[in-house]
């Protein structure tokens, strides 16, 4: 018919070219599927499919809003499996299926979708194979659509949020290349995987080329599921060749080669020699509101009030790692690393402040800090460690200097959020800032002449960590420590006897309930009866085997490691503590989405059943090792 | 006195059970037109639009759009509006051949249309002359049923001493900012039609939430 301009039909081709993987049909496709389609209005909270109900009849896709998936667990209680937002689709599998819908839908604002009929998206998937394999994709792909969606609107962000294009591959590339070679056989490749808890190995030949990779996912497709036998070369299950990527491209390239690809690994060449492996997750960490920017964005900043801005940041990142499948303790690293980042620039700023120090110092932390396990932001727990003075004149020096630097860091880092210490652990109280030789009579005495309350206090300075500048300062103190630590009995029962202070509240799931009065009626104390107990009981151990290192699931590794720990039972720690970390975590975020100050004061009926059992379990094997523990020191006869 | 007679029966339609199915269950045919000027003496409609609606649903196919020759100058204010001159339309269909692709295009579909009276002044007289017969279609006006929603909502404040001061009366595209609908082109019949029909699925869920959720009781408050 002549004058009948197609321009809504003309609309929804531009918007679906612009969105993944409808991109992937030809026009005539698209324009099939517009002429098709209806364009619906779900208002907020208006639910579109419900769990049991009848399958969709069309695809949906999102033009404008969101909407939250969800199930209905056996108690009724609703859990939340995806968000999906503009230009993500939903109701694919419930219309392909044709059975009953297994997931709940709902606007989560006011939301447009397009529909697009059920016949119309089998043909246009039977048509197209390319489309079909991509909107089957796992939804773990998501970030990655979206990302190239982005890319492809020309999403302008503020010039430090782009770091997608401006940032080289080799600045992901976050540890050492780990290769074999081809006639290794599956089973070392797989054991190497599993020490190193890498998801993925390079196979070089004998110049450092890279020949193949093998990813955790060949070994469970090619391996296990096809029964082959695990002593064949590596070789043989190999992807081969390998898609690299030049070190000095962009992150951005290495995006499209892995979208374009549809992997996950890309092995970073130097000149055609291999010098490491990244992952999709690199890039998604790149995404948004990212550990690193925030990291970067410390280093750029030269005030402390530019500083504190550009921290307002970091409280968004745990919620977003969360999301992203992280564990708690990979969180725990990285908002060490940012904190030791803001603590280093403060320390130039300092420095800037009041001229170059009279000696070399260190600043430290101690305590959830020191062993990198800190969530969100808690307070600070800081020291400060300076090289003996010469001579009087020289410590007077130093300790006015001193005094003066550490009160300043202390109120800087107040600013930048982190509250003072009420116990007063930090460096501007004269007690904690002090000479190397001074540190050392305090842990001598600690540990040679333990008292049941300096015991209690004391613990936190056995999981000290240097920030720097002077690091060897903080060196030489830890391994004094550990050396004299070692064997001390009566030091190590009174830790020990910290550590099975708080029992776990092994009676809740037969609805006991631990604080029956006050504020946190009904909850019990998720850190101090479940967490902390963990914490106290694997610094007993690694102090007790001269175990040198802070973190807690670490210490487990080397306690494994060097057979002090049985590794079965180190793996049950480490998953016990990574549960109760995420329930933790969890909570405390479930608060601050509600702006509430984070806690751990958990309402074990708030939870799910599968959620206390786990629980349950967690806390028998806290109480299992408390019983060891009393058992090894002899606690009994202490008392 | 055959007017007075229809419109008697029209309405007694709306007392029998013709009209007392969900609005979710009407078709709909939300329409716009372009005008030389609001005169119905003197001035021609130079394009015509059409979209249908399966209740709520806006089909996204199943559009009508055609110029008009208007076979008359066009005034100047109004060139500027549509950005259409005398020009672009001398080549375009009479009205009489648009309108019969019109008629049958929106068939019997109640017709939805923002301040739609306006338009609906101009096709009634213009199916009467060119094609001799009457435009007897429902039709539901989207200003009128914002218009009486709010009212609803403001005797309802009233009650507790908390009348806004919002004016009633609002354009589509101030409708389409408050109800934050994107608008992509103004002043294009079809684009208007289409804004339209976004501001009609958000109108029918505040009716829905007022009570009124069949058909009948839409034309009652809002239409004819």
């Amino acid at each position: 018919m002549q004058n009948q301009p197609a321009i809504l039909q003309d609309l929804t081709v531009d918007f679906l070219r612009q969105h993944y993987p409808f991109d992937l049909l030809a026009t005539p496709e698209l324009q099939t599927l517009a002429q098709s389609c209806s364009l619906e209005f779900f208002p907020k909270d208006t639910p579109i499919l419900a769990q049991g109900g009848n399958p969709a009849q069309s695809l949906f896709v999102i033009q404008k809003g969101s909407v939250r998936m969800s199930v209905l667990s056996e108690n009724d209680e609703e859990i939340i499996i995806d968000m999906r937002s503009e230009g993500e689709h939903f109701g694919l599998t419930s219309m392909m299926r044709g059975t009953v819908t297994q997931m709940n839908v709902a606007a989560v604002e006011d939301t447009i979708c397009y529909l697009f009929p059920k016949p119309l998206v089998a043909q246009m998937m039977r048509g197209n194979v390319e489309f079909a394999e991509a909107i089957l994709q796992a939804s773990a792909q998501r970030y990655l659509e979206k990302a190239l969606t982005e890319i492809r609107q020309g999403d302008v962000r503020p010039s430090g949020e782009r770091m997608l294009f401006t940032l080289p591959v080799r600045a992901l590339l976050n540890r050492e290349l780990v290769s074999c070679a081809g006639d290794c056989t599956i089973q070392q490749v797989a054991i190497k995987m599993r020490d190193l808890r890498i998801s993925s190995m390079v196979i070089v030949d004998a110049h450092g080329v890279g020949i193949g990779i093998v990813t955790d996912r060949d070994l469970r497709s090619r391996v296990i599921a096809e029964g082959m036998d695990a002593l064949t070369p590596v070789a043989a299950i190999m992807v081969s060749p390998v898609i690299s990527i030049d070190q000095d491209d962009l992150a951005f390239e290495a995006l499209l080669k892995m979208l374009n690809m549809g992997i996950h690994h890309l092995l970073v060449v130097e000149q055609g020699k291999a010098v490491g492996v990244i992952t999709s997750t690199d890039l998604m960490l790149l995404q948004g509101q990212s550990p690193l920017l925030v990291a970067k964005g410390v280093n750029q900043q030269n005030s402390v009030e530019d500083l504190s801005v550009s921290l307002q940041r970091a409280n968004q990142i745990i919620p977003l790692m969360f999301k992203e499948g992280a564990h708690p303790s990979s969180i725990g690293r990285v908002i060490a690393e940012i904190n030791d980042r803001v603590t280093q620039k403060l320390l130039t700023l300092a420095e800037r402040e009041f001229g170059a120090p009279p000696l070399p110092y260190c600043w430290i932390v101690l305590g959830s800090e020191g062993r990198k396990e800190q969530t969100f932001k808690t307070d600070q727990d800081n020291a400060l460690i300076y090289a003996d003075p010469a001579d009087d004149a020289q410590a007077q020096a130093a300790r006015e200097y001193f005094a003066r630097f550490a009160e300043w860091m202390g109120d800087a880092l107040e600013k930048c959020g982190y509250p003072r210490c009420p116990g007063d652990y930090m460096a501007r109280n004269p007690k904690w800032c002090q000479p190397a030789r001074v540190w050392h009579n305090y842990f001598i005495r600690w540990i040679s002449e333990p008292e049941p309350q300096q015991a209690l206090y004391t613990t936190i300075f056995f999981d000290l960590r240097a920030v720097g500048p002077a690091t060897e300062l903080a060196i030489a103190l830890q391994d004094d420590v550990f050396r004299r630590a070692k064997g001390q009995n009566i030091f190590l029962a009174h830790l020990a006897r910290v550590a099975i202070g708080h029992t776990p509240p092994l009676g809740f799931f037969r609805n006991f309930v631990i604080e029956k009065s006050g504020p946190h009626k009904h909850t019990f104390n998720l850190k101090e009866r479940g967490s902390g107990p963990i914490v106290d009981l694997v610094r007993v151990t690694a102090l007790e085997h001269g175990i040198r290192e802070t973190n807690t699931i670490e210490r487990l590794h080397a306690l494994a490691d060097t057979g002090a720990m049985p590794r079965e039972q180190a793996e049950e720690l480490e998953h016990t503590y990574e549960f109760l970390m995420l329930m933790r975590l969890r909570h405390q975020m479930d608060l601050v989405s509600r702006n509430d100050k984070p806690d751990n004061f958990l309402n074990p009926d708030k939870i799910t059943a599968m959620d206390r059992t786990t629980l349950r379990e967690a806390f028998q094997t806290v109480a299992r090792l408390q019983a060891d523990i009393s058992e090894r020191f002899m606690l009994s006869r202490l008392a | 006195m055959a007017s007075v007679l229809e419109g008697l029966q029209r309405r007694l339609e709306l007392w029998n059970g013709k009209y007392h199915y969900p609005i979710t269950d009407a078709r709909f045919c939300v329409i716009d037109t372009e005008l030389t000027g609001l005169d119905r003496n003197q001035d021609a409609i130079i394009a015509l639009s059409a979209i249908r609606m399966s209740g709520a649903r806006i089909l996204i196919g199943e559009t009508f759009y055609s110029l008009v020759n208007p076979e008359r100058a066009l005034a100047r204010d109004n060139v500027l509006v549509h950005r259409l001159r005398g020009d672009d339309l001398a080549d375009q269909p009479t009205i009489q051949n648009a309108l019969e692709k019109f008629a049958e295009f929106i068939g019997d579909d109640v017709i939805v249309g923002h301040f739609v009276q306006i338009d609906l002044g101009f096709l009634k007289r213009d199916f009467q002359r060119h094609l001799g017969r009457a435009l007897n279609n429902r039709w539901v006006d989207t200003q009128r049923a914002h218009q009486w929603a709010f009212l609803q909502e403001q005797q309802f404040l009233g009650g507790y001493g908390m009348q806004s001061i919002e004016n009633t009366e609002a354009n589509l595209f101030e409708l389409a900012r408050r109800y934050n609908i994107r608008v992509h082109g103004a002043h294009h019949a079809l684009y208007d039609a289409f804004l339209a029909a976004q501001v009609w699925q958000r109108v029918i869920v505040t009716l829905r939430d007022l009570g009124v959720r069949r058909l009948r009781d839409a034309l009652r408050v809002a239409g004819g």
